[in-house]
């Protein structure tokens, strides 16, 4: 039993309490958008310090893991995309998810979409992390920092590629999605709202 | 896309991201996000939020070293 917390360490305790619940999420969105899992551990740890620090910016009460996914988002495209630390997405996966697979159907589904996600413009790839994070479209807006139709634009356009990866050509080899050879935000705290 | 093109999983929240049922990609979408979040947290983690809880008032030390 813990006595009743107060002040600053009851804030700071909930604060924390908040931190641990977030990890695989926080874990989950660094891995989709850096790749290697190592690398994006340490992307997620950077966040998690970088949180703490920040703490008393956060306003209890209000969007945790949006504050949070943003503060690792940030960091990523104004730090670690910058200094070129990690390359894009994990083609391996598949590899980490197939205990959770229905049947080989699945299994070869997954990791098509994983290819595919791995093929596609950052801004769409983070746009359909964040909603399947569980994110609201306005949530995922939040993170980015661009408008709603932006969001929307983006989840729309990143799923028609993945799905165009999967069904493949008339030859049923998958299509790849545009390569845009660039991070949304790079160097910025803000990613352009271009497509809306 | 619309706000209402599917069942999503928070059960018609508005501006909720919804997923056609039947849709592959969405299903599987969500199906590697649930396989990455289910992975077990390295200890590394557990070791920085033990160093955080253990330094109360202070600010977070920096994974391996001091980087906040």
């Amino acid at each position: 039993m813990t006595r009743p917390e107060t002040g600053n360490a009851g804030a700071d305790a909930a604060f924390r309490r908040d931190l641990v619940a977030i990890i695989p999420a926080l874990r989950a969105f660094a891995r989709g958008l850096c790749g290697d899992r190592d690398q994006a551990d340490d992307l997620a740890q950077e966040a998690i310090a970088k949180a703490w620090a920040a703490r008393t910016s956060f306003t209890p009460g209000t969007n945790f893991r949006a504050w949070m996914f943003r503060i690792l988002r940030n960091h990523f495209y104004s730090t670690v995309v910058v200094a070129r630390r990690f390359v894009p997405w994990d083609p391996e996966i598949p590899a980490h998810v197939q205990s959770s697979l229905p049947n080989q159907g699945g299994e070869r589904l997954l990791a098509d979409l994983a290819r595919g996600l791995a093929s596609l413009p950052p801004e769409q790839r983070e746009a359909l992390l964040l909603v399947e994070s569980g994110m609201q479209w306005e949530e995922a807006a939040q993170v980015v920092g661009c408008p709603l139709g932006t969001i929307k634009s983006r989840i729309t356009r990143g799923r028609a590629a993945l799905r165009r990866y999967i069904e493949g050509d008339a030859e049923g080899r998958p299509v790849p999605a545009r390569m845009t050879g660039h991070a949304p935000g790079a160097g910025a705290r803000v990613a352009e709202p271009v497509e809306a | 896309m619309s706000d209402s093109d599917g069942a999503g999983r928070g059960g018609g929240q508005r501006g909720r991201p919804r997923a056609r049922g039947d849709d592959p990609v969405v299903a599987g979408l969500r199906q590697l996000w649930r396989g990455l979040e289910a992975e077990p947290v390295p200890d590394d983690f557990l070791a920085l939020i033990e160093r955080i809880e253990s330094a109360p008032g202070e600010d977070a030390p920096g994974r391996k070293g001091g980087q906040a």
